[in-house]
């Protein structure tokens, strides 16, 4: 048996209605861990963060641009309406590790 | 049979109406990352769903087995993969807080036969007690039907029931 070594890496979407336990599930299986009351998942205490690193782009997320991250102040973040953003950034695996990169940055602003 | 290869990234749960997670299991020398997209489920976050599906090698479509509504509700979410999702996509069934026996409203069959008629996967579940979480998991990970990822398991390496599936899937061939 030869040594094979392969990484196969997918994306993996859980839909259904709300308190149904997809949150659960994940958590069990990424942290084996869970707790009775979950929150529900609605966006968390930055909802607006992910189109806000999108729209920034991959060359802030390099940490070339960082005054353009001077718009994005805790006022300016509420107050950018979501639709604004190319979502398909969003979705794109490439982008969100770069919006990795970006988004302490937000969150310390 | 498997283990996890890392714990969770240390991703925080910065997130529009959905988490973002990953997870990589070690499949004996295959390794298997999942990148999981965690949706809101509140009905008001319906036209957000595809940004998340869209692309998607696989879903795991939830229901409550406490809930008929929330059983009918997963219905539609296959329906809509099945219309608007990746023509590839592996669509599993998750009968979710099956420890909940004494409160059941959804029969594992009744269940078990959608998901056959459908041609999908079916599991019931408890994240709770931990009850075919990871085989849930695991099952999808085996599954060798995703585009351009062909999971090359050796047989022996799988517990017996995803043995007994890649033996189904390779007679269906």
């Amino acid at each position: 048996m030869a040594a094979q070594n392969k990484t196969f890496q997918f994306k993996l979407v859980l839909l259904g209605e709300s308190a149904v336990g997809k949150s659960s599930l994940v958590l069990r299986f990424v942290r084996g861990q869970f707790f009775d009351y979950q929150e529900s998942t609605i966006g968390g205490p930055y909802p607006l963060a992910v189109p806000c690193c999108a729209a920034l782009g991959p060359q802030a997320a390099r940490g070339g641009a960082s005054p353009g991250l001077r718009h994005f102040s805790p006022v300016a973040r509420v107050a950018r309406p979501t639709g604004s953003c190319d979502t398909r950034d969003v979705t794109r695996v490439t982008t969100y590790y770069q919006m990795k990169h970006v988004s302490p940055c937000l969150f310390s602003l | 049979m498997f283990r996890h290869a890392c714990s969770a990234s240390e991703a925080p749960r910065w997130v529009v109406a959905a988490a973002f997670l990953t997870q990589t299991v070690a499949l004996n020398d295959t390794t298997v990352k999942f990148e999981i997209w965690d949706t809101a489920g509140q009905e008001r976050y319906h036209s957000l769903a595809p940004m998340y599906y869209r692309g998607a090698a696989a879903a795991i479509v939830v229901y409550d087995i406490t809930s008929p509504d929330s059983f009918a509700r997963a219905k539609s979410w296959v329906r809509e993969l099945q219309r608007q999702g990746n023509p590839n996509i592996v669509i599993a069934l998750a009968g979710n807080k099956s420890d909940l026996a004494s409160k059941r409203k959804v029969e594992p069959d009744e269940a078990r036969a959608y998901a056959e008629e459908n041609n999908i996967m079916f599991m019931e579940t408890s994240a709770k007690t931990a009850s075919n979480v990871n085989e849930l998991f695991v099952q999808i990970g085996a599954s060798r039907t995703f585009p351009g990822c062909p999971i090359q398991l050796q047989p022996w390496s799988l517990p017996r029931w995803a043995r007994q599936r890649m033996r189904s899937q390779q007679q269906e061939r």
